[in-house]
């Protein structure tokens, strides 16, 4: 049989490639609540597909809650009888009684045990392996890319990859590691670490798994694939469509609701696409629970500092002055205005210079009358949105003691490095 | 992130607060304390609060640290004579890193006058085969040739006269 193969796209395929990638684009980051009815149907086709019974559903606000369901399913399991106050607080000021009286007829007629089991048995591996490597099969490969020739790299590269880097990467990556340290942060470390090996992994993205389904579906319509193939790639597809991360487990499935919000800054990948979480006064991630993550143009603020978004008014210069991480730092100062901070310290520039076509300034600032020197340093990379951060270091002395003249002294010192040997080749 | 190439001829590098120096090439480093990878990355300097860290990734066969004991073949320095033990003659650029503690080092660099502390040396740094990258989640990776390099870690003044660890 000839096959027809795929040199370069149409003009018309080209724009449908570009529209479909911003409706992948906004279908993953939608903030419309979770549907139960179209995710239902799909999680039960999954199941259905590995020869499993429809689930019991178990719908939770955010991965955060999801998370603390599988906790609190556990605990429940090692009682002999149902609690009577099924209410359970395991941290983060979230209570699970979610659907927990809908679960119980379900579930808790069975022994208890068998409950444990079943929360125990994870089933990402075996629908993965039945749904995602079928769709990644010799079979769908050839049907999608028999027909693209040598287009499939191009095709990665213009979509499964723009998704990928800002929606797995990005997106995925930072609410999981955001997940883990608010765990760390606000339970003990035995219940952390009990609730980091129930999720990890353990888990599908739901609708930010669209970054490379995008791929088969589109490769689909330009390409040759088989009927029943795009079958698994529905079920997948009108999960991804329909709501948030889920865990599948055996006879239950523990699903979480879309965002409550997602704020971004101005910085935009070379498709468009947002790469930069951020918002100035509250969470730039949101769920509808309450949970969610601070972000200060990309940078993640951990729980300690998110203060800084719900409590401004405790913002001083003490404060800043004392902070010892320097990114935190600068966005303290950012946020409390450098000029404010300079005018308040009544700062002088004792010297300046300029490095790699950055400028570099040596202030004085006046702390409780004692003279204190800062230097001014720009970053050596360029952010998303084509400026670069600025940084704020206390001069370090030279080992006599004595404080440094210039910046260039100043930053020798820092590192330890004889200002007459510090020569930078690279700074970023 | 871009990558950006360092040819330590022309100085120093700096990727926020952890510096690469070159290390002059008299001076020798002892393998003894060598610095584990971890996940296959080389820590070089890890934040505190925002859990990122300056890392190189490492390719599979270099996950682990060196067996000297049971390997002769790795004991051996003339690199000729190792490939003639290792029965390959072929040359292959197999990127290599690994990070050695050795206070001696510093102390050496100070002497001679390159440096004014040795409290900042993190470790030593050897590449071998071919170029590695230094990465980081905020700053833009830098590509280290083969060859030595001592890690160091920034201060800043902390107001009048103390001092602190820059973290970033």
């Amino acid at each position: 049989m000839t096959r027809h193969r795929i040199k370069s796209l149409t003009e018309e395929q080209e724009r449908a490639l570009v529209e479909f990638r911003q409706r992948m684009w906004r279908q993953a980051t939608s903030c419309e609540p979770v549907d139960r009815a179209v995710a239902t149907k799909a999680i039960a086709n999954a199941y259905a597909a590995v020869g499993r019974a429809p689930p019991t559903m178990l719908w939770m606000p955010s991965p955060a809650t999801c998370v603390l369901a599988l906790y609190a399913l556990g605990k429940l399991s090692e009682n002999p009888q149902w609690p009577d106050a099924a209410r359970m607080s395991v941290g983060l000021g979230i209570e699970i009684d979610y659907d927990l009286s809908l679960l119980s007829l379900d579930l808790w007629c069975e022994h208890r045990y068998r409950l444990a089991r079943k929360l125990a048995a994870n089933l990402k591996r075996e629908l993965a392996a039945s749904l995602e490597q079928e769709l990644m099969s010799v079979a769908l490969r050839t049907g999608v890319e028999s027909g693209l020739a040598d287009w499939p790299d191009r095709l990665k590269c213009t979509l499964k990859d723009r998704l990928e880097a800002e929606l797995r990467d990005g997106l995925g990556v930072e609410l999981k590691v955001g997940l883990v340290n608010t765990l760390k942060g606000e339970l003990s470390a035995d219940v952390a670490q009990d609730l980091y090996y129930l999720s990890v992994d353990g888990y599908f993205l739901g609708q930010m798994d669209a970054h490379w389904l995008a791929y088969y579906r589109f490769g689909s319509i330009v390409g040759r694939v088989q009927e029943s193939l795009l079958n698994r790639l529905g079920i997948l597809e009108r999960i991804a469509a329909s709501c948030g991360y889920w865990f599948p487990r055996d006879g239950v499935c523990i699903v979480s609701d879309r965002f409550a919000s997602v704020h971004w800054n101005n910085a935009r990948s070379s498709v468009g696409f947002p790469t930069h979480l951020h918002h100035g006064t509250k969470q730039a991630v949101s769920f509808r629970d309450g949970w969610g993550l601070y972000y200060w143009h990309g940078l993640r603020i951990p729980p300690s500092h998110e203060w800084l978004f719900t409590n401004r008014a405790k913002l001083s210069i003490d404060k800043i002055e004392k902070e010892p991480n320097a990114e935190l730092r600068r966005v303290m100062l950012e946020i409390y205005g450098f000029e404010r901070y300079l005018a308040e310290r009544e700062a002088r520039v004792i010297a300046s210079d300029e490095l790699h076509g950055q400028p570099r300034k040596l202030y004085e600032v006046n702390v409780g009358g004692e003279p204190v020197r800062i230097v001014e340093v720009v970053n050596g990379s360029l952010e998303g949105d084509g400026t670069r951060r600025k940084f704020h270091l206390g001069a370090a002395r030279d080992s006599n003691r004595q404080p440094p003249n210039t910046p260039h002294e100043s930053i020798a010192n820092s590192y330890g490095i004889a200002p007459e040997h510090y020569r930078e080749a690279v700074r970023t | 992130m871009q990558i950006i190439d360092y040819d330590p001829a022309n100085g120093q590098a700096f990727q926020g607060d952890v510096a690469i120096i070159p290390i002059p090439a008299g001076i020798k480093i002892a393998t003894v304390n060598e610095m584990r990878p971890i996940d296959g990355k080389l820590i070089l300097q890890e934040g505190e609060r925002t859990g990122h860290h300056h890392h190189i990734v490492l390719r599979e066969r270099n996950f682990r640290p060196a067996t000297r004991q049971v390997d002769p073949v790795l004991h051996v320095r003339d690199t000729k004579l190792r490939r003639a033990f290792a029965g390959s003659g072929r040359r292959r650029a197999i990127s290599g890193a690994r990070m050695y503690r050795d206070p001696k080092v510093a102390t050496e660099m100070q002497r001679m006058g390159l440096l004014t502390r040795t409290d900042l040396a993190v470790g030593c740094l050897v590449v071998e085969g071919a170029a590695v990258v230094i990465a980081h989640q905020e700053h833009d990776g830098i590509r280290v040739a083969p060859g030595k390099y001592l890690i160091g870690r920034q201060v800043e003044g902390d107001g009048a006269v103390a001092e602190r660890f820059v973290e970033d």
